[in-house]
């Protein structure tokens, strides 16, 4: 319990995660100042980041999602390895307990970098627009069939649950990606590749499973596009909680087995 | 002499050691000449026309990334992905080896070479070759699949086919503008947001500047404008083929101006750099 106490302290007052926090709240404020000085009569579904369908600037948020989730914790692995600082952690304690603490660390400060600043946003644009409820075909006009969308009875009688909901869903989907940047620690040689890697394999998922004419399902599939509040595939909630499973159990184990072997004297 | 010596040293570790990387152009290209070919088949079927490609126009169709996009709040534009990914393989090759050299080697080179803007030209160098290379790959890549699934060994173009796919505005774009805005305006431009990403890398750090040099594009599939410059990568915006769309002309001089920029920054910077 020390321990986990211990790099959940280091995971929150290190200079990376106030770099990871500052990336995400500068898209998100960018996103707000542009959205308050282009667009009259908004309300606050359109207003949010996240549903914002005017600027397109969360694009750029959910694109670099596992950096601002893996920025802040989850290069400190290979550092710690590459520095010798976790021969000193375990001396005093299992390697298995320290991947552990880790790996809880690195995920707790990847939900904060990447809910914290969309949390703010919402919280800000609530104080400015009013909350009315959306206009069901405007809102979801990505797709033909709006009522198919994840959560889009929420979406259309809450929004702002709707809002709530999603920055929970890309709060755990940060941190699970993140545990990827741990679970390459032992494979990559620099820090830049810990970090980023997780970002390259979301991106690329993403590419391959891009919906097209003739296969429009696939893209369900793809973690870039069920992030976005504003998406543009129909996923179903077993598909997202299947593929969060999936990226969660596969680094777990990876991390399990790389902290099992390793030679850590 | 020196900036010679440090730049056989850096494509020796920095590109021939990470070439790995360069299967991103190679399966871009694989997926682009799959995606073409099937086109052209449906195509071919749909018109009752046989068209005998060549290996350009399976080139310009890899590169054309997506049409002029006006912004419309009712209407979900996805990110253009496969440009995209393009994008980033390059901005993620350029993005760490440059200052992992100079955190790890950085101090004894410097010292040892007594000449820091020597040092900062090689990376520079480095950096526009590594860019040329990419470029190349991608096309050669290009050129192989195009083989293989039939096409002319030509450098040109099949202007009837260019003209029914792309549309009309094909007619007014001349084989030489063609090659203008699909070949050397995306070089130039990649390499210039590069050379801007290799010294921010050093300014900042590595991670932050690739995440900026990719927010930056993300923002270019949306805007097309001349200060988000990954828009000059895509011709199917250029002027020349698209009235609303950028001026090459223009791309080349926000290019040169890019790369003078950030290689006199560059040199001010490791001037000044304390080193030891």
């Amino acid at each position: 319990m020390r321990l986990i106490r211990f790099e959940i302290y280091r995971a929150f007052h290190s200079r990376t995660f106030l770099a990871g926090l500052l990336i995400g709240c500068v898209i998100c404020a960018a996103d707000l100042i542009i959205f308050c000085i282009q667009v009259e009569n908004a309300y606050l579904h359109r207003a949010w980041i996240g549903t914002d369908q005017v600027l397109n600037i969360n694009h750029v948020f959910y694109v670099l999602l596992p950096i601002i989730g893996s920025l802040p914790f989850g290069g400190s692995l290979y550092t710690d390895i590459k520095t010798g600082y976790d021969k000193n952690i375990c001396v005093k304690a299992s390697r298995i307990n320290y991947a552990s603490a880790k790996g809880i660390a690195v995920f707790l400060s990847a939900f904060v970098s990447v809910a914290l600043p969309l949390g703010l946003n919402l919280f800000i644009a609530a104080g400015i627009y009013p909350n009315y409820i959306p206009d069901f075909f405007v809102t979801m006009s990505g797709t033909t069939l709006p009522n198919r969308m994840l959560f889009s009875e929420i979406c259309n009688y809450h929004p702002s649950i709707y809002s709530l909901i999603f920055i929970c869903v890309d709060g755990f989907f940060a941190g699970a990606i993140a545990l990827t940047s741990l679970s390459l620690s032992g494979a990559v040689n620099s820090h830049f590749t810990a970090v980023v890697t997780p970002m390259l394999l979301y991106i690329y998922s993403s590419t391959l499973l891009f919906p097209n004419d003739d296969n429009y399902v696939k893209g369900n599939w793809s973690i870039l596009d069920m992030l976005n509040p504003s998406p543009i595939v129909t996923t179903r909630w077993e598909q997202m909680l299947t593929v969060f499973l999936a990226v969660f159990v596969f680094n777990f184990m990876f991390i399990w087995l790389f902290s099992r072997k390793r030679d850590v004297l | 002499m020196k900036t010679l010596k440090y730049l056989r040293r850096d494509m020796r570790l920095g590109t021939v050691n990470r070439a790995y990387v360069f299967l991103i152009p190679l399966v871009f290209s694989l997926l682009m000449s799959l995606q073409f070919s099937s086109i052209i088949n449906v195509f071919n079927a749909n018109n009752n026309s046989q068209f005998g490609m060549t290996i350009m126009d399976y080139y310009v169709f890899a590169m054309k990334g997506l049409d002029y996009y006006t912004l419309d709040p009712f209407d979900l534009y996805p990110l253009p992905l496969y440009w995209f990914t393009f994008q980033m393989g390059i901005s993620y090759f350029i993005a760490y080896y440059p200052e992992k050299d100079y955190s790890e080697n950085g101090v004894n080179i410097l010292v040892s070479g007594k000449s820091r803007a020597s040092w900062w030209l090689s990376k520079v160098f480095w950096c526009i070759l590594s860019v040329l290379v990419y470029y190349l790959v991608a096309f050669v890549s290009c050129a192989v699949f195009a083989l293989i699934q039939g096409a002319g060994l030509s450098l040109g173009v099949t202007k009837e086919f260019e003209v029914a796919y792309f549309g009309y505005n094909m007619t007014y774009v001349s084989y030489s503008d063609l090659i203008v805005i699909a070949v050397i305006v995306p070089v130039s431009i990649t390499a210039a947001i590069c050379l801007v990403q290799l010294l921010m890398s050093f300014v900042l750090s590595p991670v932050t500047s690739f995440a900026v040099t990719c927010g930056m594009y993300v923002l270019s599939a949306y805007y097309t404008a001349w200060f988000f410059p990954g828009s000059f990568t895509i011709w199917l915006r250029s002027s020349y083929f698209d009235e609303r769309g950028l001026d090459p002309v223009s791309g080349l001089v926000i290019a040169a101006f890019m790369a003078v920029t950030a290689v006199g920054f560059g040199i001010m910077n490791f001037e000044k750099k304390d080193i030891i």
